[in-house]
C-alpha cells in the first residue's frame, strides 16, 4: 500500500518535476517559482514550491545537492534539484495514463489539453 | 535606490530563522533574497519587503519548522525540568529554605511597597496640581499653615497669574459636628468637616457622583461623601435634600448639593462633609474677619496659571502681605512672612501647626521603602548564597555532563532553569501569602489595599522573582560550567576562594541590614517607652471627657454636674475649651508691667470653668485656683511657669501683678492670681509653650468639654450610668465620649504604627538572614563531615567541634556589627531629632544590638555544628 501512496502524483507536483527536468542546472525553488509563474501566469510562493520539492524529494521523485553560491543571493549556496529515475518513470506514467485517456476521449483533444494539467 | 532600501527586512529574516529547520536556512535565505532583488529591480523597495514578509509567511509550513516534538531543544528543556525539580526534592529543607526565604522576603516587601505607593499617591489627582499652592506663613516662632481671612481674596484681586483661589476654614473642634436628616433619628457625628469657597472645586478636583463643580456656589449648601449620603439617604439622589448641622449655637439647615465618591482620590484634605462658608452658622464670622494678623485659620489655595514663575510669584504674595499687614504687625511687635506650599508635596512634606489633618512623612516613607528594599536584597541574597552554595556540590555532576558531551550553553541552561523553577515556586507562595496576609496588614495601617489594583507593584514582583532567579542561576552556570572535565570530576572545585570570597561577604552584608533593623527597633523603643513615661505634669489617667456640641449640651452643664454630683465613682467635674492632648490654636500677645504692647509674649490660652485645676491634676506652685466665691476672677489669669519666665517674672513674686494685652489699640488688664507648674498640654512632639488659664468669657472659643476625674472597678458600666443621665439631661444631643489617656496616645499613633510595622519587619529580615546563615552552616558542616569525623577520632571534643564550626560564622557577623553600628547611628540620629524630647543613644544599645544579632546567628549556626559534632565518625568515615 505505501509504494501507491508513494508514486501518486498532484498535479502541481506533476508541474514542478517537469520544470525541475526543463531547467536542468537552474533547477532550485526561487527559479521553479519565477518559471511556474511564468509558464502558467498563476503565482506560487518560493514556500510552497520549496514545501512540493520537499515532498517529491522523500517520494524519492527527486534529488538534490547544495550548489554554487551566487552574488544575487547574499552569497548563499543553492539547493539544485535533479529528477530521479524513478521521477522520469512517475512522469511518464502520469503521462502515458493521460494520453491513454485522451486517445479515448471523442474529438477536440488538443486543444483542451492546456487546460487540463492545471 | 540607495542600498540600505535594498537589504532585506532584518525582522522578517529574524521571525524566518526563528522557525525554520537550520538544514534549510541558507538555501531559504538565498532564494528569498533573490526573489527580493529580483522584485525590487522591477518596482519599489517597499514591494520587494512586502514581499518579502509574504515569502517568509509562506514558508510557516509543517515540513519547514523546526523538528519540534523531537528537536533536541525540546528534549533538553524536558530534560532540565526534571532534573531540576529532582534537585528540589532531593533537598527538600534546603530547597523549603531557599523558596520559604525568598518567599517571606518579597511578601514582606510588596506590602511596604503598596503601602509607600498608596502615600505617595496623595493629591496626585488634581487638575493642573503642579500649578497650586498653599499660602503658609512663618513666624518668629513658628511655621503655620493657614493665615488670615483676607488674604487669599487680595492675592486673587492683586495678581493676574492667579487662575483662582480657595480658602477651606477649619475650626478647631468643629472638625466633628451634629449632622442631623429630616426624621429624629438620623443623626450622626461627622468627622472632617470643613468650610470652604465657593471656588474649592475649582482648585480642586473631587469626583463627583451628583452633582457638579458648582455645586457650593450658593449659600448654605453641603456637599457630602458617599458614605455621608449613604447613611443619610440610602441610595436615593439626595441633591436638593435639607440636612441640619447642630452647632454649639444652634441648629443651621443646609441643602445638599453633591455627593463625592471619597474612596477614589486621596487627599490631604479628608474631607467628609463640606459646607459653604457663606451661611447662616459662621457667615457673619468669616465676613468680619479682616484683620490681616488675627485668626490666621484660613487654608489658602491658589492656582496660578500655566508658566507662573512660583518664586517670583511667591515674592510678590509676601510683598502684598508686608504692605497690608506690615503696620498692624509692628504695632504688635510680631514678625510674619508668607511663603508657599506646592500643594503636592504637602501630604508628605508639611507636618507643621495648623495641618488640615495629621499629614504622612517623608522620614518614615524613606525608612519603609529602605526596608523593603532590604528585605527584597536579603531574600535575595540568601537565594543566590544557598544556591550557588549547592551547586558546588554538583561539580561531580558538571563533569559527568561534560564528559558525555555536555555543551557549556546546556549546563548554562540547566542551571538557570532550576533557578528559575525555584523562583517560581517562590513567586507563587508570595501571591498566595500576600492573600493571606493583605487583610491583617490593612486592619493594621487602616487602610484598604489590594495588589491588584496596583499592576505596577504586581509588575515589580513579578520582575523581581524572576530578577533574582536569574541572578542567582549566574554563578553556578557561568561559574561551574567553565570548569574542564577533569578538574570538575576530580572535585577540584572546592579551593575556590573567589566563591567563599563572595559567599562570606554576602553574608556580612546581610548582618549588616539586620543589625541596623535591630538597632533602629531598640531605639524606637526606647523613644517611645521615654515618650510615654514623659512627666505630663498633670494626671492623665481615668479622665473621662464629654464633648459639648451642641448648644443645649453646652447650657445644660451645670445641670449635669449637679446631677452627676450623687455618682460617688466621679469625683471631680470641671468644664473647659481643651483638655490636654487635643491641639491648642488660641493664643494672645500679652506684656508685662512697664513694658510695651510691642515687647510681648505669644501666650496660649486655655478658656476653663472652676475646678480644671484640680481635675486634671496641674500642680499649682503659687497662689490660687480660680473660685466662684471671687466676682473679679473673670479678670484673674493663672499662669504656667514658662509664662511667667517668658514675661520676666519671678515665680515668688509674682500673685497679684497683673499682665496686658492690647486688641484695636485698647489696653486690657489681667491679674496673676496663681501659678501653675508646666504642664503637657499639647503632644509631646511640642515643647511646652508658655500657657495661660482663663475663666474670662472674652476668651471662651466655640467648644466646649465635660471633664471628669472618675475612679471606678467597671468602666463600662460607669459610662452607662454617665450616658443614663447624660440622655436625660440633654436628650436632643446624642451621647459621645472619651478618654483623655486615649486621646493623648492618639498623637503618637503614627509613631506607634512605625514602631509596630518596623518590629515585624525586622522580625521577618532576621528570620530571613538566619535562615540563609541555618542552610549556609548545614551545607559547611556536611562537606567537613569527614574532617569533623577524624577531628572526633583523634579525640576532639564536641564543644572543639562546635567551635571549629561556629566560629568563623561568628567572625562574620561581627564584622557586620561593626560595620552596621554608625550607619544605624546617623540614621536614627534624624530620626530621633523630629522629637522635641528625644533619648540620647547610649553605648551599651549597640553593644546590646550587636550580642542579639551575635546571638541569633550562633544559635542558627550551632544547631547544625552541634548536629555535626554528635554524628557518629564511624558514620562517616566508612563511606571512604
Amino acid at each position: 500500500m505505501q509504494t501507491m501512496k508513494e508514486t501518486k502524483l498532484g498535479e502541481f507536483e506533476e508541474v514542478l518535476l517537469l520544470l525541475v527536468g526543463i531547467l536542468e542546472e537552474d533547477a532550485y525553488a526561487f527559479k521553479i517559482a519565477e518559471e511556474f509563474e511564468a509558464q502558467s501566469g498563476r503565482s506560487a510562493s518560493i514556500g510552497s514550491v520549496h514545501s512540493t520539492l520537499d515532498r517529491l524529494k522523500e517520494k524519492g521523485f527527486l534529488t538534490s545537492e547544495m550548489g554554487q553560491p551566487t552574488a544575487e543571493r547574499g552569497g548563499r549556496r543553492k539547493r539544485i534539484y535533479t529528477i530521479t529515475n524513478v521521477g522520469r518513470n512517475a512522469l511518464q506514467a502520469s503521462r502515458d495514463f493521460k494520453v491513454n485517456l485522451w486517445n479515448q476521449y471523442p474529438g477536440l483533444a488538443i486543444d483542451k489539453l492546456n487546460i487540463l494539467g492545471l | 535606490m540607495d542600498r540600505k532600501s535594498n537589504i532585506p527586512p532584518k525582522l522578517a529574516q529574524w521571525l524566518l530563522l526563528r522557525f525554520l529547520r537550520e538544514d534549510y536556512a541558507e538555501e531559504v535565505l538565498g532564494d528569498l533574497e533573490e526573489k527580493f532583488n529580483a522584485v525590487s529591480q522591477k518596482g519599489s523597495p517597499i514591494r520587494a519587503k512586502l514581499n518579502y514578509w509574504k515569502q517568509v509567511i509562506q514558508y510557516l509550513r509543517p515540513f519547514a519548522f523546526k523538528r519540534s516534538k523531537h528537536s533536541i531543544r525540546t528534549t533538553m528543556l524536558h530534560h532540565y525540568l526534571k532534573v531540576s525539580w529532582r534537585n528540589i526534592l532531593r533537598s527538600k529543607g534546603f530547597s523549603f529554605i531557599n523558596v520559604f526565604g525568598l518567599a517571606f522576603g518579597l511578601t514582606a516587601s510588596v506590602l511596604i511597597m503598596m503601602y509607600v505607593l498608596d502615600e505617595w499617591s496623595y493629591d496626585k489627582h488634581h487638575v493642573g496640581g503642579d500649578r497650586i499652592y498653599r499660602i503658609a506663613s512663618e513666624s518668629d516662632t513658628d511655621k503655620w499653615v493657614a493665615v488670615p481671612a483676607p488674604v487669599g481674596g487680595a492675592i486673587k484681586e492683586s495678581f493676574p497669574e492667579v487662575e483662582t483661589a480657595a480658602r477651606l476654614v477649619r475650626i478647631p473642634g468643629f472638625e466633628t459636628i451634629l449632622l442631623k436628616g429630616q426624621k429624629a433619628e438620623k443623626q450622626f457625628f461627622e468627622t472632617n468637616v470643613f468650610y470652604v469657597d465657593s471656588t474649592f472645586f475649582d482648585v480642586f478636583t473631587y469626583d463627583f457622583l451628583y452633582g457638579d463643580a458648582d455645586a457650593l456656589s450658593k449659600p448654605n449648601t453641603i456637599v457630602i461623601s458617599d458614605d455621608v449620603a449613604t447613611k443619610f439617604f440610602g441610595d436615593a439622589n439626595p441633591i436638593g435634600e435639607p440636612l441640619t448641622i447642630g452647632l454649639s449655637f444652634g441648629d443651621f439647615i443646609y441643602t445638599v448639593t453633591g455627593v463625592f465618591d471619597r474612596e477614589r482620590y486621596k487627599s490631604h484634605i479628608p474631607a467628609n462633609v463640606l459646607l459653604s462658608m457663606d451661611n447662616n452658622d459662621i457667615g457673619s464670622w468669616v465676613k468680619q474677619q479682616q484683620s490681616w494678623i488675627f485668626n490666621g485659620l484660613f487654608h489658602t489655595y491658589v492656582k496660578v496659571r500655566p508658566g507662573t514663575d512660583s518664586e517670583a510669584f511667591e515674592r510678590k504674595v509676601d510683598n502684598l502681605y508686608q504692605a497690608e499687614a506690615g503696620e498692624d504687625l509692628e504695632q504688635a511687635g510680631f514678625t510674619k512672612s508668607l511663603y508657599l506650599q506646592p500643594m503636592e508635596d504637602i501630604y508628605l512634606h508639611s507636618n507643621l501647626g495648623y495641618e488640615v489633618a495629621s499629614n504622612g512623612n517623608m522620614t518614615y516613607l524613606i525608612i519603609f521603602s529602605s526596608i523593603a528594599l532590604f528585605l527584597v536584597v536579603i531574600a535575595c541574597v540568601n537565594f543566590m548564597n544557598l544556591s550557588t552554595a549547592k551547586s558546588e556540590q554538583r561539580a561531580k555532576e558538571v563533569g559527568l555532563r561534560k564528559v558525555v558531551g555536555a555543551f557549556r550553553s546546556s549546563l548554562v541552561g540547566q542551571f538557570m532553569m532550576e533557578s528559575l523553577l525555584m523562583s517560581g515556586l517562590a513567586l507563587i507562595i508570595t501571591l498566595i501569602l500576600l492573600q493571606l496576609v493583605t487583610p491583617y496588614f490593612n486592619g493594621l495601617i487602616s487602610r484598604e489595599l489590594s495588589l491588584w489594583n496596583m499592576p505596577i507593584v504586581l509588575v515589580l514582583l513579578v520582575g523581581l522573582t524572576f530578577a533574582s532567579g536569574i541572578v542567582s542561576g549566574l554563578y553556578p552556570s557561568f561559574y561551574l560550567s567553565s570548569f574542564g572535565p577533569a578538574a570538575a570530576l576530580k572535585g577540584s572545585l572546592k579551593n575556590s576562594y573567589s566563591a567563599k570570597a563572595i559567599r562570606q561577604g554576602l553574608v556580612v552584608f546581610q548582618f549588616t541590614i539586620s543589625s541596623i533593623l535591630i538597632l533602629g527597633v531598640i531605639l524606637i523603643n526606647q523613644q517611645m517607652q521615654y515618650l510615654s513615661s514623659q512627666e505630663l505634669g498633670f494626671d492623665k489617667s481615668h479622665k473621662l471627657i464629654l464633648p459639648l456640641k451642641t448648644g443645649e449640651s453646652i447650657q445644660n452643664s451645670e445641670l449635669l454636674k449637679s446631677q452627676l454630683r450623687s455618682n460617688s465613682e466621679v469625683q471631680q467635674m470641671t468644664v473647659g475649651g481643651v483638655y490636654p492632648g487635643i491641639e491648642s490654636v488660641t493664643d494672645m500677645l500679652f506684656f508685662a508691667e512697664g513694658k510695651t504692647s510691642q515687647e510681648n509674649v505669644d501666650i496660649q490660652t486655655t478658656y476653663v470653668e472652676g475646678n480644671y485645676i484640680e481635675t486634671l491634676g496641674i500642680e499649682l506652685l503659687k497662689g490660687r485656683t480660680f473660685s466662684s466665691e471671687f466676682k473679679s476672677d473673670t479678670n484673674a489669669v493663672v499662669l504656667n511657669e514658662s509664662a511667667i519666665k517668658e514675661l520676666g517674672y519671678d515665680v515668688e513674686s509674682v500673685l497679684g501683678k497683673q499682665v496686658y494685652y492690647a486688641l484695636n489699640g485698647e489696653r486690657y488688664a489681667m491679674r496673676i492670681i496663681g501659678v501653675v507648674a508646666d504642664y503637657h498640654f499639647e503632644s509631646l512632639q511640642h515643647e511646652i509653650e508658655p500657657l495661660a488659664l482663663l475663666i474670662s468669657p472674652a476668651f471662651s472659643g466655640p467648644t466646649r468639654y465635660f471633664i471628669m476625674d472618675v475612679q471606678s472597678v467597671s468602666y463600662t458600666s460607669l459610662v452607662q450610668s454617665i450616658e443614663r443621665v447624660w440622655d436625660e439631661v440633654n436628650p436632643g444631643s446624642p451621647f459621645q465620649y472619651s478618654f483623655l489617656d486615649a486621646d493623648f496616645e492618639r498623637n503618637y499613633r503614627k509613631e506607634m504604627l512605625t514602631m509596630q510595622l518596623i518590629q515585624s519587619f525586622t522580625l521577618i529580615a532576621i528570620v530571613i538572614a538566619c535562615l540563609g546563615l541555618f542552610g549556609l552552616a548545614a551545607f559547611t558542616a556536611e562537606r567537613k563531615t569527614k574532617e569533623i569525623g577524624v577531628r572526633k577520632v583523634l579525640g576532639a571534643s564536641v564543644g572543639q567541634v562546635v567551635v571549629l564550626l561556629s566560629s568563623e560564622f561568628a567572625r562574620l557577623v561581627l564584622i557586620a556589627v561593626v560595620i552596621a553600628a554608625p550607619i544605624a547611628y546617623f540614621m536614627m540620629d534624624e530620626w530621633l531629632n523630629e522629637f522635641a524630647y528625644r533619648i540620647e543613644m547610649s553605648w551599651w544599645v549597640f553593644l546590646v544590638a550587636g550580642l542579639i544579632a551575635m546571638t541569633m546567628a550562633i544559635l542558627t549556626v550551632s544547631f547544625q555544628a552541634i548536629k555535626a559534632a554528635l554524628s557518629n565518625p564511624v558514620k562517616s568515615l566508612r563511606s571512604e
